[in-house]
């Protein structure tokens, strides 16, 4: 079954990939996302911080919106 | 536990079939109107804070960011934590202490046309933990721009060491496989998706910490020598008019020691004014407790941990960021200067992790967490 849905999924993303030649939303109409406040990450490095802050206190990690280092785990 | 083993197994494997036709579908893609670019150039000093439970950790970073403007940028940055620590694991059995950790990192981007790398290295030290990371991430936009896919892979080298013990060394090794997309929906939305795989192994404990059999903390914690884990992530931006969005965030985390969490997370972003802007958010984050945590043992077991960041809690935090432009001119060497305060309030409650310190209590504390960031473009 995983095998079956794993083969469906890479058939998809390959399919996407090559048919979908025109974008729908062109790139003079791209505007509103080019403004900072559509930025998910204007400071990466101060939001790096704050995802140090998480790993080290909660036991989930990983596919954060920044990446943290080091341990500080006490 | 072997047969949880395997479905991580099974999850790898996902992701490393999967990787490589994303990647031939990335390069075989239609040539973009809008090719990628490199982060801008800067430079970040940053002053941290945060005080809670009895931890404080306070002290500056910064980061520097140069590029060619054409193919390549380098960045390095460096970072110190000075650490006071008396949280509640301490004064249970131990006494305060206080350390200092510094951590320093170099990185390369190189791009061409709408394909990156990225390859970065960091270093941290304390008086007893050593960290080495590696990290290699490729990044293609498709579609003119409307898709971009994301894939990364970091290797941890770890050393663990103990203070009251110097003949004590034990090593943790961290693998990450990182995969990403990010697609634009409409001309106002937004979503990234992220899916991380992470495999660790060595020495996972705290080689200080204690548990607590019968009433009474005599023993040192003892973990697994493997933990695997996989992080699902959904993010989604909406711009809502007048120099205004919303975003959303959602996460699902489970590893092999039996702990699911989930946080969800919303925030707003807003100019109040062309040179003042705004945020806030608000997040909420839930877990149970690992398959061998234990506020208070019966007896011995094979494994036991009293970690509280694996027992069974959740937390609250809601906070703001504002920024001010103090000039932009593109036509000079500093072509922009911000400034920006943060201030976020966590509130963590604790359902099975006691407080011996009063009468036994379930343990909750809050915490304030700061930053001051000054930040140049060139």
């Amino acid at each position: 079954m995983s095998r079956t849905l794993l083969a469906l999924l890479i058939g998809l993303l390959l399919l996407a990939g090559g048919c979908a030649t025109e974008p729908w939303v062109a790139p003079f109409e791209r505007e509103y996302l080019a403004d900072p406040v559509m930025n998910f990450s204007r400071d990466p490095y101060s939001d790096a911080y704050i995802m140090h802050v998480y790993e080290t206190r909660e036991g989930a990690q990983g596919a954060g919106a920044g990446s943290g280092g080091g341990c500080g785990c006490n | 536990m072997e047969r949880r083993h395997t479905l991580y197994r099974t999850h790898l494997v996902f992701v490393c079939l999967l990787s490589w036709p994303l990647l031939l579908a990335a390069l075989f893609a239609p040539s973009a109107a809008m090719a990628a670019v490199l982060a801008d150039d800067r430079a970040d000093a940053l002053y941290h804070y945060y005080d809670g439970g009895g931890v404080e950790v306070q002290g500056p970073a910064v980061l520097v960011r140069k590029g060619d403007n054409a193919n390549v940028s380098g960045f390095a940055h460096y970072y110190i934590d000075n650490v006071t620590s008396a949280s509640v694991d301490v004064l249970s059995y131990a006494s305060p202490y206080t350390e200092q950790r510094n951590e320093f990192g170099l990185g390369i981007d190189y791009l061409n046309e709408d394909t990156t790398l990225t390859f970065a290295y960091s270093n941290s030290e304390e008086s007893d933990y050593s960290a080495n990371t590696f990290n290699l991430a490729f990044s293609q936009e498709m579609l003119s721009g409307m898709t971009t896919l994301n894939m990364s892979v970091s290797r941890g080298f770890n050393e663990v060491r103990d203070n009251t013990n110097p003949t004590f060394e034990e090593t943790a090794d961290v693998w990450k496989w990182r995969m990403g997309v990010g697609q634009v929906f409409t001309k106002k939305f937004v979503m990234n998706f992220d899916f991380e795989v992470i495999h660790s192994q060595g020495f996972l404990n705290n080689p200080y910490r204690k548990v607590r059999i019968d009433g009474n903390f005599v023993a040192p914690e003892v973990y697994p020598d493997k933990r695997n884990s996989l992080a699902l992530a959904a993010r989604g931006m909406y711009y809502l008019g007048k120099r205004s969005s919303t975003r959303f965030e959602a996460r699902y985390f489970n590893d092999d020691w039996e702990v699911n969490a989930l946080n969800l997370e919303g925030g707003y972003t807003h100019y109040y004014t062309p040179k003042l802007l705004a945020e806030y958010r608000g997040r909420f984050y839930t877990q149970n407790k690992a398959f061998h945590y234990s506020d208070n043992f019966d007896s011995v077991q094979r494994f036991m941990a009293r970690d509280k960041e694996l027992s069974t809690f959740s937390s609250v935090s809601v906070g703001y960021k504002l920024t001010y432009e103090i000039w932009k001119r593109s036509d000079r060497l500093l072509k922009q200067g911000d400034i920006s305060f943060a201030y976020n309030l966590f509130y963590f409650d604790y359902e099975d992790f006691t407080d011996p310190t009063n009468n036994n209590e379930p343990y909750s504390f809050h915490a304030n967490v700061a930053q001051i960031l000054f930040s140049l473009r060139y």
